[in-house]
């Protein structure tokens, strides 16, 4: 009998401490431990994890770097803002039509973009966000444009739980779909697609259903945390550094794997968030050493840790990649001089 | 009917337009097509060259023209630099995990966040005009009129084009650069100092974007961000035209330039962004290779 999800047997331990970790965040507000500073800092890194996890979703699992990932966070805030303010409608809904708006957008996207190589992919999506961007400011009427848009203020508790909702919802779809036939095609994908097509791989309905289920979640994720900031500008919705955001948590985690978003979030957000208060543009400049650093440093992320057998040889080989160019680990170096 | 006034208002617009996403374009296909690299930074190789003119002009009292002529050698060697600096290391990097090109349109955003910032922590993030006298005078012609900064825009933007067109194919280096573009390790072989060809293609690149910058910097006002827009349509355009094909870009920039032009003029800004956008969509669908497939390099 052939099974639709095929578990890797590491999973179990992310299992255990996936249902810690949500069984603190459930706990955390009744504990008397934090106040709403510290909890709308959860809140805001739980955010990030989801932004993280449904970028890594396509991107680290697929190859396709996506530059412009931010444009279905700003549908989603801005879909579900705008339903709340202008219709009335509840924060639950709106955020649920959020989402699916963010979704109906990925899809001719995906559908457009599906023909080209994993450069033009990336640079058209960044394209296409600031686009966004644009449309909506110029589109004052609407959208408040550069003006802002203010948003009902909603209920802490409302907030986190749903957040801790979507979270629940955004990894266990992560775990299903990676773990599936289709994650499976998606990794055939960044292995070698055109060897993937040849073997009967549909890369065409691969790629574009995980895309459009990244958007639903990265919308999502803007759609739950626009109220908490109660104040939305096409700035801050469609914002390049958001994107950069995004694909810094998933590559300092680690492409392609679960709980590389997970780490990078717990880094970046408190970072990205109390930063780019006080200092906007220190921030900036923080992220863009970042990147930089991360490129030519660690681009497989930091769980990259756990291959190595000790955390002195994991520095080496980051110190050897920047002196030789080689990014094999040391244990790799020693078995291609064995001859192995 | 449209007056024959506002029909050269909108053209003289469509050409300024144009032609400063021309030279962008090029700038960025010049680096792609040689080295295969995408420079996201080179937006901000434009700021900085605006803002260069704006600090000279503010600061020195330079005119805008001779600082133009000052600032093209020290954006070639700022190119040289970086392209020793920085992109040789990606190039020579054996990725375990992606591959270069990926790598450094993922290294040059870090650059942008890097340069942009800086650039908003130096100058703040509102506008600056460079209004030089000789420059923002005004030619009357029958009907309409340009103002000279514009017409200098054209002119040396029409004028690095054509200067680049020699460059690459009436030179001994533009024969040994298409020669690197079409195979890199042939062009060894041959002889062909590829790393030398490398260092001298960016510092060209670095110094069409100044140009760029100079060019913006007299005809709007500029802040930090301006780079960023400026690349955001070059990256459409070379996309659009092909990545690396340089007659391609050049006209797709034009196209592109008389467009939203004609659509400013007609319906206004939001318009001009959706209608950009839906071309944008159909050409990508339609010619995924880019439009215009025959053109030569």
């Amino acid at each position: 009998m052939t099974r639709k999800i095929r578990p890797k047997s590491k999973d179990k331990y992310g299992l255990a401490i996936g249902i810690v970790g949500i069984a603190a965040l459930l706990a955390y507000p009744y504990s008397g431990l934090g106040n709403d500073f510290t909890i709308g800092v959860v809140l805001t890194t739980m955010a990030y994890i989801i932004l993280g996890s449904s970028w890594n979703l396509f991107c680290g699992y697929s190859g396709y770097i996506s530059f412009g990932h931010v444009a279905f966070f700003g549908v989603g805030a801005y879909t579900s803002g705008l339903l709340m303010v202008e219709e009335g409608l509840g924060f639950l809904p709106a955020v649920v039509a959020g989402g699916i708006l963010a979704a109906a957008v990925a899809l001719p996207l995906a559908a457009v973009t599906i023909r080209l190589e994993g450069v033009s992919f990336a640079i058209i999506l960044l394209v296409f966000a600031e686009f966004l961007r644009q449309i909506t400011r110029t589109a004052k009427d609407t959208t408040g444009g550069a003006n802002g848009l203010s948003l009902p203020p909603v209920s802490l508790e409302l907030l986190y739980m749903s957040m801790i909702g979507l979270l629940i919802v955004t990894m266990g779809t992560t775990y299903l779909v990676t773990r599936s036939k289709v994650g499976f095609a998606l990794q055939a994908i960044r292995d070698d697609e055109s060897a993937a097509r040849s073997i009967g791989v549909n890369t065409r309905w691969t790629k574009i259903t995980v895309f459009v289920l990244s958007g639903f979640f990265t919308g999502l994720a803007g759609a739950l945390i626009a109220p908490y900031w109660t104040f939305l500008t096409p700035s801050i919705g469609f914002s390049v550094q958001t994107s950069a955001e995004m694909m810094i948590m998933a590559m300092l985690g680690g492409l392609g794997t679960i709980f590389g978003p997970i780490i990078g979030a717990i880094v970046v957000s408190p970072v990205s968030n109390e930063l780019s208060a006080q200092y906007p543009y220190i921030s900036g400049i923080l992220f863009g050493l970042l990147l930089v650093f991360i490129v030519y440093v660690a681009p497989e992320g930091v769980l990259r840790i756990f291959q190595e057998r000790s955390i002195t040889r994991y520095i080496s080989g980051r110190y050897n990649a920047i002196r030789n160019g080689s990014d094999k680990s040391q244990s790799e170096e020693e078995r291609d001089m064995r001859g192995d | 009917m449209v007056d024959i006034g506002s029909l050269a208002q909108v053209l003289i617009g469509g050409l300024l337009s144009g032609s400063i996403w021309a030279l962008v374009a090029l700038g960025l296909n010049l680096i792609y097509g040689v080295m295969r690299i995408i420079n996201i930074a080179h937006g901000e190789l434009l700021m900085l060259g605006g803002f260069g003119i704006y600090a000279l002009w503010t600061a020195y009292g330079v005119h805008p023209v001779l600082g133009m002529v000052l600032l093209i050698p020290l954006f070639f060697i700022l190119g040289l630099t970086i392209q020793y600096s920085l992109i040789k290391r990606l190039l020579e990097r054996d990725f375990r995990i992606g591959n270069t090109e990926m790598m450094s349109l993922i290294m040059t955003f870090g650059l942008v966040l890097i340069l942009q910032n800086v650039a908003r922590l130096i100058w703040s993030t509102r506008p600056k005009v460079v209004d030089a006298p000789p420059l923002s005078d005004v030619l009357r012609l029958s009907g309409t009129y340009i103002t000279y900064s514009q017409l200098l825009a054209i002119c040396t933007a029409v004028f690095c084009m054509v200067l680049l067109y020699l460059l690459m194919t009436r030179t001994e280096f533009g024969r040994a650069m298409r020669a690197t573009v079409q195979n890199k390790r042939m062009a060894e072989v041959n002889g062909i100092n590829t790393q030398r060809i490398y260092l001298i293609t960016f510092g060209i690149s670095a110094t069409l974007a100044s140009i760029a910058g100079v060019m913006v910097s007299v005809t709007q006002p500029i802040t930090p961000f301006v780079g960023f827009d400026f690349v955001i349509m070059g990256f459409l355009i070379i996309v659009v035209g092909g990545l690396g094909r340089f007659t391609s870009a050049v006209i797709v920039a034009f196209v592109l330039g008389m467009i939203g032009s004609i659509s400013l003029f007609a319906w206004g800004t939001a318009v001009r962004e959706i209608l950009v956008l839906l071309i944008m969509g159909v050409a990508l669908y339609v010619y995924p290779e880019g439009v215009l497939s025959e053109s030569r390099v």
